[in-house]
């Protein structure tokens, strides 16, 4: 027929077929690893499994803390319908803007977003019940902590909780939105232990989200892996009996093996119960936890700072004995109050104590004695031994929140006051350890620990053990040890003047006094420009071969001998009784 | 004897489609092989084996007989497209579709068949004339009627498909560029329009142009081109006030896929990362992602290009393009070939309706042209379009065999 309209029909399809291969070199071959990509991310989901945290046992095996099921309810944002918005809060006792909140910031429309964790079991009976209306909503299992001893050692162990948006960014890559992360305590420092590790598994959906089947039949699945156990060095038993004697007071206390640095026990008052923190948190809640005068949360025994008080008399003694300022025969008469240019400090008894020498003056904790002291040794020689009892510095423990406390030295009032704009008098205070000084119970109890050892420091510890479930070891940690560069007469002197602090019948801590064994310690009184003074209590027991060494507080209480040194003979008396019955029962096994 | 069977058969149209038939039942097997849609492929299965039948049957049909019947079968297919206003199912949005018993058939598929044989049949009249502006306007109002009743239905697709058979058909019969020209280029404005105003301006320069090329005297091509750029202006209008809802979305989708990624963008998203992710050799039989975990949606019907672009990769896709080519190639030296008016209108007309599935089809997997749901010749799953089809490939392979005898 038309020759050239035949022509320009091939044309046109020339042209439509060419286009199409143009495009579709386009698409296959130049553009494919996107494309392929994007295939997999359409086609492949990764599915996390969050790892089962690692147990916490106490020094003999029992289980401190462990793990339970939990529900946590999901949301998949692009299935999920608002309308059911109201209905669902209500159920999850949780407020609108919360899961708002939580949608808006999903990394993603179309994977699940964890809504709210430790859901109550009659939520989940709605939500299998109402599944038709609830689109988008589901729950899966995940594991909380469990506390076999809830409201015990709560400090000590911290809480875990879903990882904050600053965390997020401090361990990128690590964590997901989600995840759950020690925020406190040993659950934080153990935390890239005791986490465990994630896993994955690939599976296939398709266009509706519905499973279909394993990718490349499971082998590039990733199981999660156990994260290690603990084993503490702490006594749970102890460290019951002694948050229960703390009552209502507040303070804190520390018991401390001198033999090796183990804690046995760490106890802060007030405390919280963990239980509360390890589900689901209400924000209320956390407003009174955090707005309490009482600072239920603060772990006192390594963030309480305190004047030492009297128990720091200990290191002037020392510095004056190891620097040959005084000897036993250098005596003080004590008329009840020092004169110091135009001020006066008190001794704690008006009638005074007559003539006292070292040993005496920690007996009766005679504060005229150390002033007059004071004024006769070097200022950094004292501030050098108080360094060297571990003071103005962090112990080490294997807890996060730890402080240093103030240990001032003339360096440190030179950039205080200034060169030359302080006089000796500043000092006077330090003598009786008041004034510009500052410890926690734990330096205290590791102070305590240095002079049961005559000098042998060892670095405090919580953990004991790692049991390691990837490889099943069991791997000892080692800490470190020092030695006090302080004569062994010198440790004899106050060895024994803090043995007759509690045994003599003028010693002030002899209500510390425990039959059958030799307790040796000394008093304190912290002063406190809020309110009454703390009453402290250090020492170490028994006498000649020390077994612990402790160091308690408790605020507000007044004259240390009174409060601190009877809880001290309870906490002694407790150890023993312990200590006995686990022979007792290793001899009843054999 | 070879030489008696290619006098009789011709291999160059048999041979693609039976390759292309081949492609059919391997993609829609790969496309369905899901618990509960293995009957699809067996329905297929059944088209195609009755299809072959009725190609057979009209590979043997006197082609006299057929212009004969050609007013007859028209009419029906007219009457089967107002019945199914009243008595419609709706699939997707158009009553389009006559259900009998269990069976269910498209009227407008048979109306497609029936357009190309009545305009063939009127334009090889020995009285017509090509040139006459009658011819014309009786051919349009032939066309009409079906693009009405589809319109109505409404499915904007079909409708769009008889235009294309149309233009074909009176392209082939010689009717005068000039007047084609001012049917298609309102047509071609109107989608310029949608797409921005550089391609706008861009299209309507070269629309005057082509215009002035022809020499028609100076007023009435200003007059047309004026014409012609109101319609295109207005167009937008049109668009909110006359179309429905679903088909203003397919426009807009078309335009920008990734502005609704779940909504009707996400078909040509999908299907674009199958066909990309094919790569040059394909994932493999049955393990095309895409393919086997329904990301593709009208993956058997109307997106089942992606079928076997996504499990055989450029190499298939290519290939398959090759089959369609030396169809649609063959078809055109076929309608040259006969001397026969009718036989060689219808042949176009066939090779028009082809063309414009195919290049829509394909194109819109591919990202190239609108998502307009029409099938892809041969390869989409459905009973009225693969009988259709299956028809006309007999109907061929007739005027082919009976190339000497049709004069």
């Amino acid at each position: 027929m038309n020759g050239s309209r035949a022509k320009f029909l091939k044309v046109f399809l020339s042209v439509i077929f060419l286009l199409f291969i143009v495009r579709l070199y386009d698409l296959q071959l130049h553009r494919d690893i996107e494309y392929k990509k994007q295939a997999e991310g359409n086609s492949v989901r990764t599915i996390q499994h969050d790892p089962i945290r690692g147990l916490i046992f106490d020094r003999n095996g029992r289980i401190i803390v462990d793990n339970v099921p939990s529900y946590t309810v999901t949301i998949t944002p692009n299935e999920f319908d608002t309308k059911n918005l109201d209905a669902l809060a209500k159920i999850l006792k949780v407020d609108k803007k919360y899961i708002i909140d939580k949608l808006s910031s999903a990394p993603s429309q179309f994977s699940q977003v964890k809504i709210r964790r430790d859901a109550p079991m009659r939520a989940i009976a709605y939500i299998e019940e109402h599944r038709d209306e609830l689109k988008g909503v589901d729950y899966i299992v995940e594991h909380k902590r469990n506390y076999r001893n809830p409201g015990f050692a709560s400090h000590i162990l911290g809480y875990v909780k879903e990882i904050t948006p600053n965390q997020l960014s401090i361990y990128k890559g690590l964590y997901k939105p989600g995840d759950q992360i020690g925020h406190s305590g040993l659950e934080k420092s153990y935390e890239p232990l005791i986490k465990g590790e994630k896993g994955y598994s690939f599976i296939m959906v398709d266009a509706l989200g519905r499973f279909v089947g394993k990718y490349n039949d499971g082998q590039n699945d990733i199981s999660p892996s156990e994260g290690s156990d603990l084993v503490l060095t702490i006594d749970i038993e102890l460290q019951s009996f002694i948050e229960q004697l703390f009552g209502d007071k507040t303070g804190s206390a520390v018991v401390i093996d001198p033999r090796n640095g183990e804690i046995l026990a760490m106890v802060s008052k007030p405390n919280y119960d963990l239980t509360m923190l390890s589900g689901y948190t209400p924000i209320e809640l956390w407003n009174l936890l955090n707005s309490d005068p009482k600072k239920p949360l603060l772990n006192r025994a390594i963030s309480g700072l305190y004047s030492p008080g009297s128990t720091f008399k200990m290191i002037l003694a020392i510095t004056a004995l190891e620097t040959g300022a005084v000897d036993l025969n250098w005596k003080v008469y004590c008329p009840g109050y020092f004169v110091y240019g135009n001020k006066i400090f008190k001794c704690h008894t008006s009638h005074g104590h007559g003539w006292v020498n070292l040993t005496k003056a920690i007996e009766v904790s005679c504060n005229v004695y150390f002033y007059n002291l004071m004024l006769k040794v070097n200022f950094d020689d004292w501030s050098k031994y108080g360094w060297l009892f571990g003071f103005g510095r962090k112990t080490g423990i294997d807890l996060p929140e730890e402080l240093g406390g103030i240990l001032p030295s003339t360096e440190y009032f030179n950039k205080i006051y200034g060169v030359n704009k302080w006089t000796k008098g500043y000092l006077i205070s330090l003598a009786i350890g008041q004034g510009e000084i500052s410890a926690t119970p734990l330096q205290m109890a590791c102070y305590a620990m240095a002079l049961a050892n005559s000098g042998k420091y060892h670095q405090p510890h919580l953990v004991k053990k790692i049991i390691n479930k990837k490889t099943g070891k069991v791997e000892e940690l080692s800490y470190y040890t020092r030695e006090i560069p302080v004569s062994e007469k010198t440790f004899e002197i106050v060895r024994e003047a803090m043995y007759l602090v509690v045994n003599s019948p003028s010693g002030t801590g002899k209500a510390a006094k425990v039959e059958g064994i030799n307790v040796a310690g000394k008093t304190g009184t912290a002063q406190n420009p809020h309110g009454n003074d703390h009453a402290w209590f250090i020492g170490f027991a028994p006498y000649e071969n020390p077994e612990i060494a402790f160091a308690i507080i408790v605020e507000n209480a007044g004259f240390g001998g009174a409060v601190a040194a009877p809880m001290a003979r309870e906490i002694v008396k407790k150890y023993f009784e312990i200590k006995n019955q686990k022979t007792e029962f290793k001899l009843a096994k054999w | 004897m070879v030489r008696g069977i290619s006098d009789k058969i011709d291999f160059k149209i048999l041979a693609p489609f039976l390759c292309l038939i081949i492609i059919s039942i391997i993609s829609i097997y790969s496309a369905t092989k899901l618990p509960g849609q293995t009957s699809i492929f067996i329905k297929h299965l059944l088209w195609i084996f009755s299809g072959l039948i009725i190609a057979v049957f009209f590979y043997f049909f006197p082609v006299q007989r057929l212009t004969d019947l050609t007013v007859w079968l028209y009419l029906i297919s007219i009457v089967f497209l107002i019945v199914v206003l009243f008595v419609g199912k709706k699939i997707s949005g158009s009553e389009s579709w006559i259900q009998i018993g269990k069976f269910q058939f498209q009227p407008s598929e048979l109306a497609k068949f029936t357009s190309i044989l009545i305009l063939a049949y009127f334009l090889s009249r020995r009285n017509v004339e090509p040139e006459n502006p009658l011819t014309l306007f009786i051919a349009g109002i032939l066309i009409a009627i079906p693009v009405f009743l589809t319109i109505l239905q409404p499915d904007f697709g079909t409708a769009i498909v008889f235009g294309a058979i149309f233009i074909g058909i009176i392209f082939w019969a010689g009717v005068p560029v000039f007047w084609i020209m001012l049917l298609i280029a309102p047509i071609i404005l109107i989608i310029a329009s949608f797409l921005s105003i550089k391609i706008f301006i861009l299209t309507s320069i070269l629309v005057g142009l082509s215009f002035l090329l022809m020499r028609k005297p100076l007023i009435l091509t200003i007059f047309i081109i004026a014409l012609n750029l109101t319609i295109g202006l207005t167009s937008e209008h049109i668009y909110h006030k006359v179309l429905k809802p679903h088909q203003q979305k397919r426009i807009s989708t078309f335009l920008n896929p990734s502005s609704d990624p779940l909504g009707a963008g996400y078909n040509v998203i999908q299907s674009k990362i199958a066909i990309g992710s094919g790569g040059l050799t394909g994932k493999g039989f049955m393990k095309g992602t895409q393919t086997q975990l329904r990301f593709v949606p009208a993956q058997w019907t109307d997106f089942i290009f992606c079928v076997p672009s996504e499990e055989f990769g450029f190499i298939g896709s290519v290939v398959i393009l090759t089959l369609y080519l030396i169809l649609l190639w063959r078809v055109i030296n076929l309608a040259s070939m006969l001397k026969q008016k009718f036989a060689s209108l219808v042949a176009i007309g066939i090779f028009s309706m082809w063309i414009f599935h195919i290049a829509v089809n394909i194109g819109m997997t591919l990202g190239l042209s609108p998502v307009i749901g029409i099938w892809l010749p041969f390869l989409s799953y459905g009973g009225s379009a693969m009988w259709v089809n299956m028809a006309m490939i007999g109907l061929l392979l007739n005027f082919y065999a009976n190339r000497r005898e049709l004069n």
